[in-house]
């Protein structure tokens, strides 16, 4: 089944909202386990979602390039050694699309929802 | 049985659910091309490390920090399972799989039979090896059947479906 182009389902829009929600509290790249738990925390509940949907959903919009994502350059004061974070980045089409799943009817929860101002 | 003194049983189950969620991932991730599969790989190892960091932080204990992960990693299951569904149609369906996917495919199909055979031989139910057969020859006669889906990877995780241009 092919979606359009456009086309968000409720955890794409999820995500980008939660990361466009962090973006706006000052952090600019955030990794998979604070979008994770922005969505769980902010997103009201029944939000619990897995790490397979969660990283499944973060690739297919990385694939549409409504994300943008690199590897943590240095390694962390916290986490010297031990696997690196990959970082991600909502794009101006990113929010373009977020906005329109908005306009059309698809829910985020409520601190996720971006300010209209 | 209660555990030895200085190992609390939430440090035993948060063990046990950490080692379930490695072997999980590199289960359904062994059939993807290498760069996705290293990557993300990767990110879910970092994903469970700073799972664990922010429990301790919150001062979670390791039962809760135990529940926490094993319930994401449940609701996580069905996802990842047909993830996996759909790319192993995917390598079934590529008319142009070279020996490395069909190493994958066969090796998949044994690991299957194995646990297959396994359950039969431990739970004294000698008819599931029919059920071992008939899985066989499905897969085999519903080989040409199939269509194609998308796997909902990213594109390099459909690297099986790719053909070098000319």
């Amino acid at each position: 089944m092919n979606r359009r182009k456009d086309e968000l389902i409720q955890i794409e829009v999820d995500v980008l909202a939660a990361v466009l929600a962090l973006q706006k509290r000052g952090i600019g790249e955030c990794h998979g386990f604070l979008i994770g738990k922005t969505l769980e925390t902010d997103g009201g509940a029944g939000s619990l979602v897995g790490h397979g949907t969660l990283y499944k959903a973060l690739a297919r919009l990385e694939e549409r390039q409504f994300l943008r994502s690199r590897w943590e350059g240095n390694a962390p004061k916290d986490r010297p050694r031990g696997p690196r974070r990959r970082l991600y980045k909502i794009t101006g089409s990113g929010q373009r699309a977020l906005s329109a799943a908005i306009a059309q009817g698809g829910t985020v929860g409520s601190f996720l929802r971006p300010a209209s101002s | 049985m209660s555990a030895p003194k200085g190992i609390s049983l939430g440090s035993i189950v948060l063990a046990t659910v950490l080692r379930m969620e490695a072997w999980w991932l590199l289960l359904i991730t062994a059939s993807m091309p290498m760069e996705p599969r290293d990557r993300y790989r990767e990110e879910l190892r970092s994903h469970l490390l700073d799972h664990l960091e922010d429990d301790q932080v919150l001062g979670r204990g390791s039962l809760k920090s135990a529940l926490r992960i094993s319930l994401r990693f449940v609701a996580g299951v069905p996802a990842d399972i047909a993830a996996c569904a759909r790319q192993s149609r995917l390598l079934l369906e590529d008319r142009s799989k070279g020996p490395a996917k069909r190493f994958v495919l066969i090796v998949g199909m044994t690991l299957a039979a194995a646990a297959l055979c396994a359950i039969a031989k431990l739970s004294g139910h000698p008819e599931l090896w029919f059920v071992v057969v008939g899985l066989r020859v499905a897969l085999l006669l519903g080989r040409k059947k199939w269509h194609s889906v998308g796997s909902g990877f990213p594109r390099p995780m459909d690297a099986t479906r790719h053909r070098p241009r000319s």
